[in-house]
């Protein structure tokens, strides 16, 4: 079946159910489907807010962090001098 | 957890119950893929206060507002993600070269130490690495 025939479906409705919507049935469930699609986007525009705000944090937290890090590293770079000069000598001698 | 497509724009959403429907969206352009679903889309259907209209703005509004997120998480990860690597680069790096010098450190513990102008200094850097590897175990 080509994509844009439209194709005749059938929908398993409890009778007290089919009942009470069956003059309206299609509108409903156009509106069930529509307001289920806000929720789906409401979810996803509230998790992309959340890793936003997360990036936001980390990308002002970061500049720092590495600093600190590189602060870190140097000390152990002169440490891993100092223990070369301890264990084996100056180099060149 | 019920696992939807909407056909449209071939997103897949996840919601939480599970009630029947069949391929009841079809000609609406959406692709369900769970028949017991229909109760729960009937529910919110009776519910909904709103008309198709209205609703229909609602999701226009709310995927205008989802592709102006998306373009600012986009810019903002551009940013984030060079830091990050680098911040994770440092941190390996500082691992890796902690490590040596706490091997280095348990070379220099089994060794007699040369000459006393060098003791000062080993003792600091035997303290340090001994000291937190003690640490590390405890």
């Amino acid at each position: 079946m080509s994509k844009n025939k439209r194709k005749r479906v059938k929908i398993a409705v409890p009778t007290q159910l089919y009942e009470s919507i069956k003059d309206n049935a299609e509108n409903i469930i156009h509106r069930g489907l529509l307001t289920l699609k806000i929720q789906c986007l409401e979810e996803e525009i509230q998790s992309l807010e959340k890793r936003i705000e997360y990036l936001k944090r980390r990308v002002r937290e970061l500049p720092s962090d590495i600093k600190r890090e590189e602060g870190m590293l140097n000390e152990l770079i002169e440490d891993q001098k100092k223990l070369e000069t301890l264990l084996y000598g100056k180099r060149g001698n | 957890m019920v696992k939807i497509k909407l056909k449209k724009n071939q997103k897949t959403v996840y919601v939480n119950q599970n009630c029947g429907i069949l391929e009841i969206a079809e000609k609406l352009k959406f692709s369900v893929n769970y028949a017991e679903f229909v109760q729960k889309v009937i529910h919110f259907g009776i519910q909904s206060p709103c008309s198709e209209e209205q609703l229909m703005q609602k999701i226009k509004e709310l995927e205008k507002r989802k592709k102006t997120l998306e373009s600012e998480l986009k810019k903002i990860a551009m940013q984030f993600t060079p830091l990050e690597s680098k911040y994770v680069g440092l941190r390996m790096q500082i691992s890796k070269i902690f490590n040596d010098n706490r091997i280095q450190v348990f070379h220099l513990c089994a060794r007699q130490l040369p000459g006393s102008s060098g003791k000062g200094n080993a003792t600091n850097l035997i303290q340090k690495y001994v000291e937190y590897s003690r640490s590390l175990w405890l």
